[in-house]
Protein backbone atom coordinates (compact mmCIF):
# COMPACT_ATOMS: atom_id res chain seq x y z
CA UNK A 1 0.00 0.00 0.00
CA UNK A 2 2.82 2.31 0.97
CA UNK A 3 4.65 1.45 -2.24
CA UNK A 4 1.56 2.15 -4.31
CA UNK A 5 1.03 5.48 -2.59
CA UNK A 6 4.64 6.35 -3.18
CA UNK A 7 4.41 5.53 -6.87
CA UNK A 8 1.22 7.55 -7.28
CA UNK A 9 2.81 10.55 -5.56
CA UNK A 10 5.88 10.12 -7.74
CA UNK A 11 3.76 10.05 -10.90
CA UNK A 12 1.90 13.17 -9.82
CA UNK A 13 5.17 14.92 -9.11
CA UNK A 14 6.55 13.82 -12.46
CA UNK A 15 3.79 15.76 -14.19
CA UNK A 16 4.40 16.03 -17.91
CA UNK A 17 7.23 13.52 -17.72
CA UNK A 18 4.75 10.80 -16.84
CA UNK A 19 2.52 11.73 -19.75
CA UNK A 20 5.20 11.83 -22.41
CA UNK A 21 7.28 8.80 -21.47
CA UNK A 22 5.37 5.61 -20.67
CA UNK A 23 7.06 3.00 -18.54
CA UNK A 24 5.86 -0.38 -17.37
CA UNK A 25 4.83 -0.73 -13.73
CA UNK A 26 8.15 -2.39 -12.95
CA UNK A 27 10.06 0.41 -14.69
CA UNK A 28 8.04 3.02 -12.78
CA UNK A 29 8.95 1.30 -9.54
CA UNK A 30 12.59 1.32 -10.57
CA UNK A 31 12.44 5.02 -11.49
CA UNK A 32 10.83 5.74 -8.13
CA UNK A 33 13.51 3.85 -6.22
CA UNK A 34 16.27 5.64 -8.13
CA UNK A 35 14.61 8.96 -7.40
CA UNK A 36 14.74 8.21 -3.67
CA UNK A 37 18.48 8.04 -4.00
CA UNK A 38 19.07 11.39 -5.70
CA UNK A 39 19.04 14.85 -4.16
CA UNK A 40 17.48 17.75 -5.98
CA UNK A 41 20.38 20.19 -6.45
CA UNK A 42 18.26 23.26 -6.13
CA UNK A 43 16.03 22.31 -3.18
CA UNK A 44 16.93 21.92 0.47
CA UNK A 45 17.65 18.25 0.96
CA UNK A 46 14.61 16.98 -0.95
CA UNK A 47 14.84 13.95 -3.17
CA UNK A 48 13.99 14.53 -6.81
CA UNK A 49 10.82 12.47 -6.30
CA UNK A 50 9.16 15.07 -4.11
CA UNK A 51 10.35 18.18 -5.92
CA UNK A 52 8.78 20.06 -8.80
CA UNK A 53 11.87 22.20 -9.38
CA UNK A 54 13.32 22.47 -12.90
CA UNK A 55 16.40 20.38 -12.20
CA UNK A 56 14.43 17.69 -10.35
CA UNK A 57 12.10 17.34 -13.33
CA UNK A 58 15.04 17.17 -15.73
CA UNK A 59 16.67 14.50 -13.61
CA UNK A 60 13.46 12.47 -13.42
CA UNK A 61 13.08 12.72 -17.22
CA UNK A 62 16.67 11.62 -17.63
CA UNK A 63 16.07 8.59 -15.41
CA UNK A 64 13.01 7.55 -17.42
CA UNK A 65 14.90 7.91 -20.73
CA UNK A 66 17.83 6.00 -19.29
CA UNK A 67 15.59 3.16 -18.11
CA UNK A 68 13.98 2.94 -21.55
CA UNK A 69 17.31 2.74 -23.36
CA UNK A 70 18.53 0.04 -20.99
CA UNK A 71 20.98 1.84 -18.70
CA UNK A 72 21.73 0.10 -15.41
CA UNK A 73 21.18 1.73 -12.01
CA UNK A 74 24.95 2.09 -11.74
CA UNK A 75 25.09 3.87 -15.11
CA UNK A 76 22.46 6.33 -13.96
CA UNK A 77 24.12 7.07 -10.62
CA UNK A 78 27.49 7.43 -12.34
CA UNK A 79 26.05 9.99 -14.73
CA UNK A 80 24.70 12.17 -11.94
CA UNK A 81 27.75 11.75 -9.77
CA UNK A 82 30.03 12.81 -12.63
CA UNK A 83 28.01 15.99 -13.11
CA UNK A 84 27.00 16.87 -9.55
CA UNK A 85 29.46 15.06 -7.29
CA UNK A 86 28.83 12.57 -4.50
CA UNK A 87 26.64 15.11 -2.70
CA UNK A 88 23.80 14.32 -5.12
CA UNK A 89 23.70 10.63 -4.16
CA UNK A 90 21.51 9.93 -1.13
CA UNK A 91 21.29 6.85 1.08
CA UNK A 92 18.35 5.03 -0.51
CA UNK A 93 15.30 5.31 1.70
CA UNK A 94 15.34 4.73 5.43
CA UNK A 95 16.75 1.79 7.31
CA UNK A 96 14.27 -0.89 8.38
CA UNK A 97 14.31 -0.08 12.10
CA UNK A 98 13.48 3.58 11.65
CA UNK A 99 10.60 2.79 9.38
CA UNK A 100 8.40 1.12 11.98
CA UNK A 101 9.52 3.17 14.96
CA UNK A 102 7.26 6.19 14.40
CA UNK A 103 4.23 3.91 13.99
CA UNK A 104 5.01 2.01 17.16
CA UNK A 105 5.54 5.26 18.98
CA UNK A 106 2.16 6.55 17.87
CA UNK A 107 0.51 3.34 19.02
CA UNK A 108 2.25 3.53 22.38
CA UNK A 109 1.09 7.09 22.91
CA UNK A 110 -2.48 6.12 22.09
CA UNK A 111 -2.31 3.19 24.51
CA UNK A 112 -0.85 5.42 27.18
CA UNK A 113 -3.59 7.97 26.67
CA UNK A 114 -6.22 5.24 26.85
CA UNK A 115 -4.85 3.86 30.08
CA UNK A 116 -4.55 7.33 31.58
CA UNK A 117 -8.15 8.17 30.79
CA UNK A 118 -9.31 4.85 32.19
CA UNK A 119 -7.23 5.32 35.33
CA UNK A 120 -8.63 8.80 35.75
CA UNK A 121 -12.21 7.55 35.46
CA UNK A 122 -11.58 4.73 37.91
CA UNK A 123 -9.99 7.12 40.38
CA UNK A 124 -12.91 9.53 40.02
CA UNK A 125 -15.40 6.70 40.57
CA UNK A 126 -13.41 5.46 43.54
CA UNK A 127 -13.42 8.94 45.07
CA UNK A 128 -17.16 9.28 44.54
CA UNK A 129 -17.76 5.86 46.03
CA UNK A 130 -15.67 6.81 49.08
CA UNK A 131 -17.63 10.03 49.58
CA UNK A 132 -21.10 8.57 49.07
CA UNK A 133 -22.71 7.64 52.30
CA UNK A 134 -24.65 4.70 50.80
CA UNK B 1 1.32 0.15 44.30
CA UNK B 2 1.38 -2.59 41.67
CA UNK B 3 -1.52 -0.94 39.88
CA UNK B 4 0.33 2.39 39.78
CA UNK B 5 3.31 0.68 38.22
CA UNK B 6 1.10 -0.99 35.58
CA UNK B 7 -0.61 2.29 34.75
CA UNK B 8 2.74 3.97 34.39
CA UNK B 9 4.03 1.32 31.99
CA UNK B 10 2.50 2.67 28.73
CA UNK B 11 3.90 6.05 29.60
CA UNK B 12 7.30 4.64 30.32
CA UNK B 13 7.11 2.84 26.98
CA UNK B 14 6.15 6.03 25.18
CA UNK B 15 8.95 8.00 26.81
CA UNK B 16 11.38 5.20 26.09
CA UNK B 17 10.39 5.10 22.44
CA UNK B 18 10.64 8.88 22.08
CA UNK B 19 14.12 8.77 23.59
CA UNK B 20 15.14 5.87 21.37
CA UNK B 21 13.84 7.61 18.28
CA UNK B 22 15.61 10.84 19.18
CA UNK B 23 18.87 8.99 19.80
CA UNK B 24 18.54 7.02 16.57
CA UNK B 25 17.81 10.12 14.54
CA UNK B 26 20.74 12.02 15.93
CA UNK B 27 23.28 9.23 15.81
CA UNK B 28 26.00 10.41 13.38
CA UNK B 29 25.72 7.57 10.87
CA UNK B 30 21.94 7.76 10.76
CA UNK B 31 21.46 11.50 10.76
CA UNK B 32 19.19 12.39 7.87
CA UNK B 33 21.41 13.96 5.23
CA UNK B 34 21.73 17.66 5.93
CA UNK B 35 20.41 19.99 3.30
CA UNK B 36 23.22 20.15 0.79
CA UNK B 37 24.14 23.62 -0.33
CA UNK B 38 25.18 22.96 -3.91
CA UNK B 39 26.51 26.47 -4.26
CA UNK B 40 29.45 25.58 -2.07
CA UNK B 41 29.99 21.87 -2.76
CA UNK B 42 32.97 21.11 -4.98
CA UNK B 43 32.03 20.51 -8.58
CA UNK B 44 33.31 17.26 -10.07
CA UNK B 45 33.60 19.01 -13.43
CA UNK B 46 36.55 21.24 -12.54
CA UNK B 47 39.57 19.92 -14.36
CA UNK B 48 37.41 17.80 -16.64
CA UNK B 49 36.78 18.21 -20.37
CA UNK B 50 33.56 19.90 -21.43
CA UNK B 51 30.54 17.57 -21.54
CA UNK B 52 29.56 16.98 -25.14
CA UNK B 53 26.37 18.72 -26.18
CA UNK B 54 25.02 20.56 -29.19
CA UNK B 55 23.17 23.78 -28.45
CA UNK B 56 20.88 25.51 -30.92
CA UNK B 57 21.53 29.20 -31.47
CA UNK B 58 18.96 31.70 -30.27
CA UNK B 59 18.64 33.65 -33.52
CA UNK B 60 18.31 30.65 -35.85
CA UNK B 61 22.06 30.91 -36.38
CA UNK B 62 24.33 27.88 -36.61
CA UNK B 63 24.17 25.38 -33.75
CA UNK B 64 27.24 25.16 -31.56
CA UNK B 65 28.77 21.98 -30.20
CA UNK B 66 30.69 22.14 -26.89
CA UNK B 67 33.75 21.08 -28.86
CA UNK B 68 33.57 24.40 -30.75
CA UNK B 69 34.01 26.46 -27.58
CA UNK B 70 37.79 26.05 -27.04
CA UNK B 71 38.44 27.66 -30.41
CA UNK B 72 36.40 30.66 -29.27
CA UNK B 73 38.47 30.77 -26.10
CA UNK B 74 41.71 30.83 -28.08
CA UNK B 75 40.07 33.48 -30.23
CA UNK B 76 42.27 36.37 -31.27
CA UNK B 77 45.48 34.87 -29.89
CA UNK B 78 45.87 31.51 -31.61
CA UNK B 79 49.59 31.40 -30.81
CA UNK B 80 49.19 31.85 -27.07
CA UNK B 81 49.20 28.76 -24.84
CA UNK B 82 45.69 27.28 -24.94
CA UNK B 83 45.55 26.73 -21.18
CA UNK B 84 46.04 30.46 -20.72
CA UNK B 85 43.08 31.44 -22.85
CA UNK B 86 39.68 31.55 -21.18
CA UNK B 87 36.05 31.81 -22.11
CA UNK B 88 33.03 32.21 -19.87
CA UNK B 89 30.03 29.99 -20.59
CA UNK B 90 27.08 31.55 -18.81
CA UNK B 91 23.72 29.82 -18.30
CA UNK B 92 20.99 32.36 -17.60
CA UNK B 93 17.29 33.05 -18.13
CA UNK B 94 15.19 36.17 -18.59
CA UNK B 95 12.90 35.06 -15.76
CA UNK B 96 15.74 34.81 -13.25
CA UNK B 97 16.34 37.77 -10.94
CA UNK B 98 19.96 36.95 -9.95
CA UNK B 99 20.67 36.75 -13.70
CA UNK B 100 19.52 40.37 -14.01
CA UNK B 101 21.72 41.31 -11.04
CA UNK B 102 24.87 39.70 -12.38
CA UNK B 103 24.44 40.80 -16.00
CA UNK B 104 26.27 44.16 -15.68
CA UNK B 105 29.32 42.22 -14.43
CA UNK B 106 29.20 40.02 -17.52
CA UNK B 107 28.97 43.13 -19.71
CA UNK B 108 32.02 44.59 -17.94
CA UNK B 109 33.98 41.37 -18.42
CA UNK B 110 33.03 41.36 -22.08
CA UNK B 111 34.17 44.94 -22.48
CA UNK B 112 37.45 44.02 -20.81
CA UNK B 113 38.09 41.53 -23.60
CA UNK B 114 37.02 38.23 -22.03
CA UNK B 115 35.14 36.03 -24.53
CA UNK B 116 31.66 35.06 -23.34
CA UNK B 117 29.02 32.67 -24.63
CA UNK B 118 25.51 32.71 -23.18
CA UNK B 119 22.96 29.89 -23.00
CA UNK B 120 19.31 30.83 -22.45
CA UNK B 121 17.97 28.14 -20.13
CA UNK B 122 14.30 27.10 -20.41
CA UNK B 123 13.42 30.46 -21.90
CA UNK B 124 10.92 31.39 -24.59
CA UNK B 125 12.34 32.68 -27.86
CA UNK B 126 11.55 36.36 -27.51
CA UNK B 127 12.30 36.91 -23.84
CA UNK B 128 16.09 36.43 -23.86
CA UNK B 129 16.33 38.81 -26.80
CA UNK B 130 14.35 41.45 -24.94
CA UNK B 131 16.56 40.90 -21.89
CA UNK B 132 19.75 41.42 -23.91
CA UNK B 133 18.37 44.42 -25.75
CA UNK B 134 17.59 46.04 -22.39
CA UNK B 135 20.66 45.05 -20.40
CA UNK B 136 23.34 44.68 -23.03
CA UNK B 137 24.73 41.70 -24.92
CA UNK B 138 28.25 40.67 -23.94
CA UNK B 139 28.03 37.30 -25.69
CA UNK B 140 29.97 36.28 -28.80
CA UNK B 141 27.04 34.02 -29.54
CA UNK B 142 23.79 33.33 -27.74
CA UNK B 143 22.73 29.72 -27.51
CA UNK B 144 19.50 28.23 -26.27
CA UNK B 145 18.57 25.25 -24.10
CA UNK B 146 14.77 25.30 -24.18
CA UNK B 147 14.23 21.95 -22.42
CA UNK B 148 17.25 22.24 -20.15
CA UNK B 149 18.78 18.94 -21.22
CA UNK B 150 22.09 20.57 -22.10
CA UNK B 151 22.15 22.14 -18.67
CA UNK B 152 21.74 18.71 -17.07
CA UNK B 153 24.78 17.47 -19.01
CA UNK B 154 26.70 20.37 -17.51
CA UNK B 155 25.60 19.60 -13.96
CA UNK B 156 23.64 22.80 -13.62
CA UNK B 157 21.96 23.25 -10.26
CA UNK B 158 19.98 26.31 -11.29
CA UNK B 159 20.50 29.61 -13.04
CA UNK B 160 22.65 31.61 -13.20
CA UNK B 161 25.62 29.31 -13.48
CA UNK B 162 28.96 30.06 -15.14
CA UNK B 163 31.80 27.90 -16.43
CA UNK B 164 35.31 29.10 -17.09
CA UNK B 165 36.65 27.09 -20.02
CA UNK B 166 40.17 27.17 -21.39
CA UNK B 167 41.55 26.78 -24.91
CA UNK B 168 41.99 23.03 -24.36
CA UNK B 169 38.31 22.54 -23.63
CA UNK B 170 38.90 21.92 -19.91
CA UNK B 171 36.51 23.34 -17.34
CA UNK B 172 38.76 25.36 -15.06
CA UNK B 173 36.05 26.77 -12.83
CA UNK B 174 32.39 26.04 -12.15
CA UNK B 175 30.68 28.98 -10.51
CA UNK B 176 27.23 28.30 -9.16
CA UNK B 177 24.83 31.12 -8.43
CA UNK B 178 25.09 34.80 -9.10
CA UNK B 179 28.47 36.16 -10.17
CA UNK B 180 29.73 38.77 -7.75
CA UNK B 181 32.88 40.83 -7.49
CA UNK B 182 33.92 38.56 -4.61
CA UNK B 183 33.52 35.41 -6.74
CA UNK B 184 35.38 36.99 -9.62
CA UNK B 185 38.20 38.05 -7.33
CA UNK B 186 38.43 34.71 -5.57
CA UNK B 187 38.00 32.34 -8.50
CA UNK B 188 38.41 34.03 -11.87
CA UNK B 189 41.23 36.43 -11.08
CA UNK B 190 43.71 33.72 -10.01
CA UNK B 191 43.19 31.99 -13.37
CA UNK B 192 43.76 35.20 -15.30
CA UNK B 193 46.78 36.14 -13.19
CA UNK B 194 48.25 32.68 -13.62
CA UNK B 195 47.79 33.02 -17.34
CA UNK B 196 49.56 36.37 -17.45
CA UNK B 197 52.91 34.76 -16.91
CA UNK B 198 52.52 32.78 -20.17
Amino acid sequence: MRQLLGIVLFLLASGTAAQSITLSAEQEQRAYQLGLGLACPQCDGQTINTSEADMARLMKDYIRDAILRGDSDADIFTFFESRYGTAVILPNGRSGALRWLPWLLGLAILLAAGFWIRAGRRAARADLAAEAPW
Amino acid sequence: MMRRLLLGLPFALAVGLITALALLLFKPQQTPRAAVDFVVTASPLIGQPLPDWEFAALDAGPALRSGDLPALARGASPTAAPEARFLLLNFWASWCQPCVSEHPLLVSLGNAGLPLVGVAFKDAEADPQTFLARLGNPFLTVLTDPEGQGALQFGISGVPETYVIDGNGIIREHLRGELTLETIEARLLPLLQGAQGE
